[in-house]
């Protein structure tokens, strides 16, 4: 599959099935949510015209800075937010239908559980809302997510008593206890020691493993670059690319960075139509090539003059550069976009400037 | 069975409520007191253990429910453990009927508790079993049944201080609401006439479960009377449920 800035409308006929016969889980297209302020009544789109499709068996990475829009799509995948615009299907079904929800697991961000019950006893609450009935089926169920979740010993501890380490895995543990075929992770990773992300990722892989598909958040971007099959970038509410990770960083070298000691001013001003960008520290200066293919002549022309090399580092895309480079390219596009109006503010005639922002 | 899982979830989160505990207390304290008093009432102190016992029951639940039931919607979502619980495939309306369920259960714990203690203190006092304060008690439940309701449907879209105070207005108006139709009578206006019925019919006639002073003074409640209050109070509960759930299924939750 291709990576796309905006993934495309799923074709009319096309079914559940997508190009490389995978089963479609979630589906949206053209989706939006508007909030309206309680007391101004002010209206902000929080989502806008998302399209996207998540497939069977994959590790889908959402990400996106604080008030993206991600905890918003995951809630109008299980029905929590009703949508303003656009629809979205889970197993083909609406979100507002309860058996869409039969085989989700969901893990919300910073997790809040009844203080005063048991991890057991809140272990079988869960059990019991998802339609497990049969009592040995709900002792395996809960036997199985305490394994997974690393939590086999607490079962009659109070959640009160609880780390928040150890609250994010009771969440993992009862968003597992149904047997989910699609798990969704609101910022599962964060606020974890690194012993507790990595078990986290482990987790997660393991769930993938066992042919679930996994929908999280996050905007610990190594995590995501770690685990993820596919990867959605969202942006004040308008997702920005979506794709497999490899199509979407394809790994090509873009730059070679060269620190040199001993390099002489005239040496520096022939290089300059060559190198992007110069930083000096002490003797050491350290030189960002235009492209990688000019590492050899500007290598040559170095050890001519003689200068020292000290390192030759290619420079490769990454997720966070990506990452960076598509919310700040955003956000300068926007800057880019305010009109200024002259127009008059009091009565006096007095003019001044009025910013808009050009939707 | 979704709908019992969350009943009995209110039900356990209720009887651990220390708040229940205290009312409780107080409420026995109140009718084991008139132990001590029943002397100075001149041989009236059983009618004044029983009317004093069954208004506890109906204070002390009032109470209860301003304290829990107020909260009971609002605080899932205050707290977010309802993501938890509607991240689950349950409806919105078997949240609301589940959380109302729980709650009439520990009003039937607080209601058995206060009603046996009284009969003790009956018992202790040389009356004997009294069945009309049973009836009188079992009337009073079907109260808070009503009130149970209207405080769901305040909390399924307001805060807890907002639904506790909106439900303890209900109770008030409630008692008086059947004034409201001799009022609408002595009207001029036709229109205002109409008026006055439609808030009648919209606001709880909660003085129909009242028949503690005849429990007091002896008077029998016949089982017709019991029947007609009992479906009334059920149907108007029912109807406020269906109004919470309503509401309740086109909210958003941030």
């Amino acid at each position: 599959m291709r990576a796309t800035t905006a993934e495309k409308a799923p074709d009319p006929g096309e079914g559940t099935a997508s190009q490389d016969d995978r089963r479609v889980v979630v589906e949206a297209s053209s989706l939006g949510k508007v909030f309206t302020g309680s007391f101004t009544r002010r209206k902000k789109w929080a989502l806008r015209r998302l399209d996207l499709r998540v497939y069977e068996g994959e590790i889908f990475g959402f990400l996106g800075p604080n008030g993206a829009g991600k905890t918003t799509t995951m809630k109008l995948m299980l029905g929590l937010l009703l949508p303003t615009s656009g629809s979205i299907t889970v197993f083909g079904m609406k979100p507002t239908d309860p058996r869409s929800r039969r085989q989700v697991g969901f893990l919300p961000e910073n997790p809040s559980f009844y203080d005063c019950v048991t991890l057991g006893e809140f272990l079988r609450l869960c059990a019991s809302l998802t339609g497990i009935t049969s009592r040995r089926q709900v002792e395996r169920r809960m036997a199985e997510s305490l394994f997974l979740s690393r939590l086999v010993e607490e079962e009659r501890t109070q959640l009160r008593k609880f780390s928040k380490g150890m609250l994010q895995r009771v969440g993992l543990a009862q968003a597992l206890i149904n047997n989910p075929r699609l798990v969704i992770l609101d910022e599962p990773l964060s606020g974890l020691d690194p012993i507790g992300r990595k078990e986290f990722r482990d987790t997660i892989l393991q769930l993938k493993r066992e042919g679930r598909t996994v929908f999280f958040s996050s905007h610990i971007i190594p995590d995501v670059e770690s685990i993820c099959d596919r990867v959605g970038i969202i942006n004040n509410g308008l997702l920005e690319s979506v794709g497999e990770l490899d199509e979407l960083v394809p790994g090509e070298v873009k730059g070679v960075e060269i620190e040199v000691t001993n390099l002489r001013e005239e040496t520096l001003n022939v290089l300059k139509p060559y190198v992007e960008q110069v930083e000096s520290i002490g003797d050491t200066t350290s030189l960002l090539l235009k492209n990688a293919e000019l590492a050899t002549l500007v290598l040559g022309k170095l050890v001519k003059d003689g200068a020292r090399i000290l390192s030759v580092t290619p420079k490769k895309e990454t997720l966070e550069s990506l990452f960076v480079r598509q919310i700040t390219g955003r956000r300068a596009e926007t800057e880019t976009e305010d009109v200024y109006t002259i127009s008059p503010a009091t009565g006096d005639n007095r003019l001044c400037l009025v910013r808009e922002r050009k939707e | 069975m979704r709908v019992v899982a969350i009943a009995r979830n209110t039900f356990r989160e209720a009887l651990r409520d220390k708040s229940l505990y205290v009312l409780i207390v107080f409420s026995l304290v109140l009718v084991l007191g008139t132990r001590v008093m029943s002397p100075l009432a001149l041989g009236e102190g059983i009618k004044i253990t029983k009317d004093i016992g069954l208004s506890a029951i109906s204070f002390f639940g009032m109470l209860a429910i301003i304290v829990m039931a107020a909260g009971l919607v609002h605080k899932e979502i205050d707290k977010r453990t309802i993501f938890v619980i509607l991240s689950k495939p349950v409806a919105r309306h078997e949240f609301i009927i589940g959380k109302f369920l729980g709650m009439a259960d520990a009003l039937v714990a607080i209601v058995i508790v206060m009603l046996f203690t009284l009969q003790l203190t009956l018992l202790a006092s040389r009356a004997g079993f009294d069945v009309l304060v049973l009836k009188a008690g079992f009337l009073t439940y079907i109260e808070l049944l009503v009130m149970t309701s209207i405080a769901v449907l305040f909390s399924s879209f307001s805060t807890t201080a907002l639904s506790a105070i909106f439900t303890f207005c209900f109770y008030v108006v409630g008692h008086f609401s059947g004034d409201v139709l001799v009022f609408a009578s002595r009207l001029p206006s036709a229109f205002a006439q109409h008026v006055c019925r439609f808030l009648y019919y919209v606001l709880p006639d909660l003085q129909v479960f009242n028949v503690r002073s005849m429990a007091v003074h002896g008077t029998d409640i016949s089982a017709e009377r019991i029947l007609a209050a009992t479906a009334y109070g059920l149907l108007y509960s029912i109807g406020v449920l269906i109004l919470a759930a309503v509401l309740f299924s086109r909210r958003d939750f941030k």
